[in-house]
C-alpha cells in the first residue's frame, strides 16, 4: 500500500482566516509546524458548515487498507478510499435514521455491517454502489456493536436489551434471521467471536463478560467439544461461562488463535482470560494489568502477544505477553512530536477562538497563557477506532496500525517489535 | 452477610497493631492497609476503617512519602487510594491526606483514581 503520509494540507488554511478552500468533503492532513516533515495525521471529514473536524465514532477498514468506513458521529457511513494518503469521500450511506454505533467490513465477503441506535443493521454489498438489504433484529433497544464472524457467515450485534442478535442468512426466505442469546444484567457493550465460530464472547456494563454457543443448523458444520464435554452446542446461546469484573467493560477481542480473551473494563484495566480447548474459561484464569492512565475505549491484537489499547489516554498503548506474563508496554505516541505553535503567528481571530475552545474542552483558562493549548499527543480526543488490515500483516505480525479519535483526526502507527516494546519497562503494573 | 460486630473487632485490632508500629512508618502504613471492610453494610464501621488508616499516613514524614508508596504493591496503591477519598469525606488531616494524593497518582497514574472511584468494592 502507499504511504500514508500527506503533502500540503488546505486544513490549516481553512481554520486561520477562513479563506475561501475546497470545502466539506475529505480534507488533507494537518501540520503541527507548517513546512517540514510528514504530517503526523489526517482529518477526515470536516463539518459542512463549521469546517472543524467532525468526531469519528466508529472506523473499519478493508481487507487490504485501501478503503475506510467511519461514522462521522452521526446516522451517516462514509465509505472514502486512500490514495497517496490523502481520503477521499466515494460514498455516503445514510439508510440509518439515527446515530451509527459501530461498522465492521468483512474483508474477504467485502461486505459491510452496520449497526444504529435506531434498532436496525443493514449488511451492504458493493456492485456499482453499496447497496443495503436490512436485517430485522426484533431488539427494541439500540444496537451497540456488530461483528462478522471469522468465516462471515454470521454476524453478531450487540445491543441495550440486555441481549446480543446472532444473525445468519437463510436461504429459502433469501433474508438474515436473527436470534437473540439473552443473559445479560444490563447494556451490552461488546462482542467477539471465537476462531471456531461456533462461540463468541460479550461484554457488558454490568460488569461480566460471558461465553456463549452460537452454532447454526445449516450454516455451521456439526461442532466438536471445544470446551470440554459439559458445553453442549445442541441449543444456540447456551452460557459457557461468566466471568466478574469490577466495571463496564468496554471492549474485548479474541487473540488470533483465540486461545486468549482480552478485554478492557473502564477500571483502566485491561484483562487476559485464557481460553484452553477441552475447558470451559474460569475466573482463575483471568491476568489482569492495572493501565497506569485513563481508561482504554478500543482493544486490538497486533499479533498473537501484542494488544494495543486506545482510549481516553489519548495514546495508543500496548500490551505484550512475555514470560507467560502480560504488562503494559510501550505508548506507541511519545508526545514529542507536536511541536508548540508560536502565538504570534496565528491571527487574532483563531488565538480568540482557541482560548474559548481550551477553556471549555481542556479546562484551560486564560489566567495562565503559556499553558498548552495543545496535548502534547497526536491526538486531541478520545481514541474511539483502532484498525488494522490483512496487507500489514507480516508473519502473523502487524507492522502498522491505525487509530481514529473524536478529535476526527486518523493517525498511523508503526508497530515496534516485541523486544523495543517491553524494553526499559518493569512488570510492575500487575495485580 | 457481613457481621458488624466481628469487623468492627478486626478493625479495632489492626488499630492496635497500628499504634504499635507508629514508630516504623511504612510497617504501620502497610499494616493498616490490610483486611478493608469490603463487606461492611455500616458506614459508623468504614468511618473506623478509615480513621485507622489516617492514623498511619499522618505519621510518616512529608518527606518519606514518596517511598512508603514505593513501597506499596499495586493492589495496596489502588487500596490506599480508596481510602484516600473515603477520608477526604470528613474534614480532618485535609491538608496531609492531599499530599499523599498527589504523590500516590504522580507515582501510580490517572489509573489509580479511575480504579478507586468506579470499583463496585467500596472501602
Amino acid at each position: 500500500p502507499s504511504s500514508w503520509t500527506m503533502s500540503v494540507s488546505a486544513a490549516r488554511a481553512m481554520f486561520e482566516g477562513g479563506s475561501a478552500s475546497p470545502g466539506g468533503g475529505s480534507a488533507g492532513g494537518a501540520r503541527s509546524k507548517s513546512g517540514d516533515g510528514p504530517a503526523l495525521y489526517s482529518v477526515l471529514k470536516l463539518d459542512d458548515t463549521t469546517k472543524r473536524p467532525m468526531p469519528i465514532s466508529c472506523f473499519a477498514m478493508n481487507q487490504d487498507g485501501s478503503m475506510v468506513a467511519f461514522s462521522p458521529n452521526n446516522n451517516e457511513v462514509h465509505i472514502a478510499e486512500v490514495k497517496e494518503g490523502a481520503f477521499n469521500v466515494l460514498h455516503v450511506l445514510s439508510e440509518h435514521d439515527q446515530k451509527v454505533t459501530f461498522v465492521d467490513w468483512a474483508p474477504k465477503t467485502n461486505r459491510i455491517l452496520t449497526c444504529s441506535e435506531d434498532r436496525n443493521a443493514y449488511v451492504w454489498d458493493f456492485s456499482d454502489t453499496w447497496k443495503p438489504t436490512l436485517v430485522l433484529l426484533r431488539i427494541n433497544r439500540a444496537a451497540t456493536y456488530a461483528k462478522w464472524s471469522n468465516n462471515e457467515t454470521k454476524f453478531a450485534v450487540a445491543s441495550g436489551q440486555k441481549c446480543v442478535a446472532i444473525c445468519y442468512y437463510e436461504e429459502e426466505s433469501n433474508w438474515w434471521v436473527s436470534k437473540l442469546v439473552e443473559g445479560f444484567e444490563s447494556t451490552v457493550l461488546t462482542v467477539s467471536w471465537h476462531a471456531s465460530d461456533i462461540a463468541f464472547a460479550a461484554g457488558s456494563s454490568d460488569g461480566t463478560v460471558r461465553l456463549f454457543t452460537a452454532a447454526v443448523k445449516g450454516v455451521d458444520s456439526k461442532p466438536s467439544q471445544i470446551f470440554g464435554p459439559d458445553v453442549s452446542f445442541k441449543k444456540m446461546g447456551t452460557e459457557i461461562c461468566v466471568i466478574q469484573t469490577n466495571a463496564w467493560v468496554q471492549d474485548m477481542a479474541f487473540s488470533p488463535s483465540s486461545e486468549v480473551l482480552a478485554y478492557a473494563t473502564h477500571d483502566s484495566s485491561v484483562h487476559f482470560l485464557s481460553v484452553p480447548s477441552g475447558a470451559a474459561p474460569s475466573q482463575e484464569g483471568v491476568q489482569s494489568v492495572r493501565c497506569s492512565g485513563l481508561p482504554h475505549r478500543r482493544v486490538l491484537f497486533l499479533a498473537e502477544d501484542t494488544l494495543v489499547a486506545g482510549g481516553h489516554d489519548n495514546n495508543p498503548t500496548l500490551y505484550c505477553l512475555r514470560g507467560g506474563k502480560w504488562a503494559e508496554g510501550k505508548k506507541l505516541d511519545s508526545g514529542t512530536s507536536v511541536k508548540k505553535e508560536s502565538s504570534a503567528s496565528s491571527s487574532a481571530r483563531s488565538a480568540a477562538f482557541k482560548k474559548f475552545e481550551m477553556s471549555s474542552s481542556q479546562g484551560i483558562d486564560d489566567k495562565n497563557p503559556e499553558a498548552d493549548a495543545v496535548l502534547t499527543t497526536v491526538h486531541q480526543n478520545a481514541i474511539s477506532g483502532l484498525g488494522t488490515c490483512a496487507a500489514w500483516k507480516e508473519g502473523g505480525r502487524s507492522s502498522k496500525v491505525v487509530s481514529v479519535g473524536l478529535d476526527g483526526r486518523l493517525c498511523s502507527w508503526p508497530v515496534p517489535s516485541l523486544e523495543e516494546a517491553m524494553a526499559g519497562l518493569s512488570i510492575g503494573a500487575q495485580v | 452477610m457481613a457481621d458488624e460486630g466481628t469487623l468492627r473487632e478486626a478493625i479495632a485490632s489492626r488499630d492496635k497493631q497500628v499504634t504499635s508500629l507508629l514508630s516504623t512508618p511504612p510497617a504501620a502504613v502497610k499494616a493498616a492497609l490490610t483486611d478493608p471492610p469490603y463487606t461492611s453494610e455500616s458506614d459508623e464501621t468504614r468511618k473506623m476503617s478509615a480513621k485507622v488508616v489516617v492514623k498511619a499516613l499522618v505519621a510518616v514524614p512529608e518527606k518519606e512519602i514518596g517511598s512508603v508508596i514505593a513501597g506499596l504493591s499495586g493492589t495496596e496503591q489502588d487500596l490506599l487510594m480508596k481510602y484516600i477519598y473515603r477520608a477526604l469525606e470528613g474534614s480532618e488531616s485535609s491538608q496531609q491526606l492531599l499530599k499523599w494524593h498527589a504523590v500516590l497518582t504522580e507515582k501510580a497514574g490517572m489509573g489509580c483514581i479511575m480504579r478507586a472511584l468506579s470499583e463496585s468494592q467500596r472501602v
